[in-house]
């Protein structure tokens, strides 16, 4: 990058589209959790698909202009490079865990408690669906 | 036992430690400056530390039968104000680099104070969310998005408050004049540090609060 004319870029865009996207983030989660207007009858991989966007959209701003990397040498894109890949392997591994989690006996997200039962790790009180009752209890009706 | 006399003086010619280390006439090292490529390996480090922790949060929340709406246990707007000071602080910082690459001190200074204070902020106000949040009972062991919560939000909030010191002691250095203007790179390699906590906050935010 050019170090005698200062940073190369007007901060102040991005300042105002970080501004605006995160008001849209926040506005976009709102009137999804409270069924606002034309998000009614939004599936939810939607609402999730736009936050992230907003969010990698947000990000990139942030890496490509405040962390200078649209500046920078190939040698730098060379050391960070590599990590997204990773980040992709880390999140592939853990989808067996999260795809099969109802197949196993001791599923992600769940307690055993001090009977041996099955809890929900949420509801600690509440038996897991699915999976019994806890503390002996009568299977609630209906469920 | 041979004596003194027997020990033949110092020769430079003979006894002179040879040159361990070639010495070349150009730069050996990476076509970078030594510490962008230190912190930017760093960074790298740091992301996959992220990322660990947020596999982890997929998991455990794919895996759940239910998973409560944040909204209804985390303040979501007064997080979203705190999130639109980092960006702020975030743009104070850039402000800062410039202003050291340009040479003009005072300024720095003044840019680098802002970056500290609305740093500060952010960290105050996620005191207080934790503060109010203990108040009410809700304890990393209490369930599962407690735990995931507190490890993503505290393990970020940790990262800014060393961020924070970090900003401080190039303030300080600043307003004792040692960061001229060839040295302008120590205030640059902290604001990246500084814009990844920002960016990572980004991130955070959206998974933990608004999805």
């Amino acid at each position: 990058m050019s170090h005698d004319k200062g940073i190369g870029y007007s901060i102040w865009n991005i300042f105002v589209a970080l501004f605006v996207l995160t008001g849209v983030e926040v506005f976009w989660g709102y009137a999804f959790h409270h069924n606002t207007g034309f998000m009614f009858h939004m599936p939810v991989v939607f609402f999730w698909g736009g936050l992230l966007l907003m969010a990698l959209v947000k990000g990139l701003l942030i890496f490509m202009y405040f962390m200078h990397m649209r500046f920078e040498r190939w040698i730098v894109w060379g050391l960070i490079l590599p990590t997204p890949l990773l980040v992709l392997i880390v999140l592939a591994a853990n989808m067996p865990d999260t795809s099969f989690n109802d197949q196993r006996d001791h599923p992600i997200g769940y307690l055993i408690d001090e009977t041996g039962e099955v809890v929900n790790a949420l509801d600690p009180q509440h038996p897991a669906k699915g999976r019994g009752t806890p503390h002996g209890a009568a299977p609630a009706e209906g469920h | 036992m041979s004596s003194n006399a027997a020990i033949a003086p110092f020769d430079p010619a003979v006894d002179a430690p040879k040159p361990h280390h070639p010495v070349y006439d150009y730069d050996s090292g990476p076509p970078v400056n030594r510490g962008k490529f230190a912190i930017w390996l760093f960074l790298a480090t740091e992301i996959m530390f992220f990322t660990g922790l947020i596999g982890a949060y997929i998991v455990l929340r794919m895996g759940a039968d239910t998973w409560p709406d944040p909204e209804n246990r985390l303040a979501v707007l007064i997080t979203a104000i705190n999130t639109f000071i980092l960006i702020c602080s975030s743009a104070t910082m850039v402000k800062a680099v410039e202003q050291a690459m340009l040479g003009h001190n005072s300024e720095l200074v003044k840019w680098l104070a802002a970056t500290v204070v609305i740093g500060a902020v952010f960290v105050g106000v996620q005191v207080y969310e934790y503060a109010e949040l203990i108040k009410a009972g809700n304890l990393p062991n209490v369930d599962i998005f407690w735990s995931t919560f507190y490890a993503m939000t505290g393990f970020h909030g940790i990262h800014v408050t060393a961020g924070v010191i970090w900003n401080l002691c190039i303030l300080i250095a600043a307003m004792r004049r040692k960061i001229p203007q060839e040295k302008y790179m120590k205030v640059e390699l902290a604001g990246l540090y500084w814009h990844f906590v920002d960016l990572v906050w980004v991130l955070l935010f959206t998974i933990v609060y608004l999805m």
